[in-house]
């Protein structure tokens, strides 16, 4: 639930943002504070495995957006997550 | 500030170090953020940023033939050295012996690990780039093994050094041709702090026999020893450093 690659698919599901306002957003929406450093090994990562893609630097601030890739990605560990979190209340509901 | 990205690797500085540092001034910098920079840099600099790990394969190469005349050179050093001060060239020697085979394990690993994407280099292609430095290395080796059978030991020494450093050019051309495993980068990592270790020891051990037996040791195995062992750690350590 806290994987920063898994939170800056979803943060820049919702358009492109430069690292700061994706650090912004995450702790918005997710209430996770990343490490600037954790942030950008991530942005690293999935840049390298192309789920996300830079736009041209505005300043020195780059801004990232969601591949097609990224998009299939993010749509199939959100797939993942929800078999976890009903199996996990189907099993929680029966055991109280 | 700027000086917290030099944690990280000089290519991922390149690609991302002025976004990094344009983040870092919109924020307030705590020790926890300085720590989390840091860590993260470190981490980018062992999965190696990409960089093939050829020249710690040269690095270790250089360092083996001063490893050698250190094996010959310290062979029945017992009988020079009287048994009540046999302690520290003892433990300096173990020490040796232990390392050389913890690096030898972890070159022989990352070997064994580089080898299923070497395969399927050679079947897509690859040969045709690998196939003279592996024809050369396959040469050297059968003149140091017919000279061995033979018994000239100094054709045998000779050839087998250029078997050496044939079949490190051959691994080397190979290892360019593909990304790194991270667990190369582990790997080294241990093979750099043995180069290290052995080298210090090596060093305790001649001291403290040359102490007892000041000729033991001539010059010219001692400047043999040295210089590769010394080369060696340094080409290995610039192969660590080189990035920065």
């Amino acid at each position: 639930m806290n994987d920063p690659g898994l939170l800056i698919l979803t943060s820049l599901s919702s358009g492109a943002k430069h690292g700061h306002a994706l650090l912004l957003d995450i702790e918005d929406f997710a209430g996770i504070r990343l490490g600037p450093g954790t942030l950008y090994g991530a942005i690293t990562r999935l840049e390298e495995r192309g789920l996300i893609e830079p736009l041209d630097a505005d300043d020195r601030r780059r801004p990232y957006r969601l591949t097609g890739a990224g998009s299939h990605a993010l749509a199939d560990s959100l797939a993942d997550l929800r078999r976890i979190v009903d199996a996990a209340t189907t099993r929680l509901a029966a055991a109280t | 500030m700027r000086l917290l990205l030099h944690a990280y690797p000089r290519r991922w500085r390149e690609r991302y170090g002025e976004e990094l540092l344009a983040l870092l001034e919109a924020e307030p910098v705590t020790w926890r953020v300085r720590a989390n920079v840091v860590t993260a840099g470190l981490g980018e600099r062992l999965r190696g940023s990409g960089r093939p790990q050829s020249r710690i394969l040269w690095a270790w190469s250089l360092f083996v033939v001063g490893g050698l005349a250190f094996q010959k050179t310290s062979e029945h050093w017992q009988a020079v050295v009287p048994a009540g001060d046999r302690f520290v060239p003892t433990a300096a020697f173990d020490v040796v012996q232990a390392a050389a085979v913890v690096g030898s394990t972890a070159v022989l690993v990352g070997v064994a690990l580089a080898l299923p994407a070497f395969v399927r280099d050679l079947r897509s292609g690859g040969w045709r780039a690998v196939r003279r430095p592996v024809l050369v290395a396959s040469c050297a080796t059968v003149v140091a093994a017919a000279a061995l059978l033979a018994s000239l030991p100094w054709v045998f020494v000779a050839s087998a050094f250029v078997a050496l450093f044939a079949w490190t050019h051959a691994a080397s051309v190979a290892a360019r041709r593909r990304a790194p495993l991270r667990v190369h980068s582990w790997l080294a990592a241990v093979v750099r702090a043995t180069m290290a270790v052995m080298t210090g020891a090596a060093a305790v051990w001649l001291a403290s026999v040359h102490e007892h037996a000041p000729s033991f040791v001539g010059a010219a195995q001692l400047a043999v020893i040295a210089t590769f062992m010394v080369c060696g750690t340094a080409a290995a350590a610039t192969a660590r450093f080189a990035d920065r």
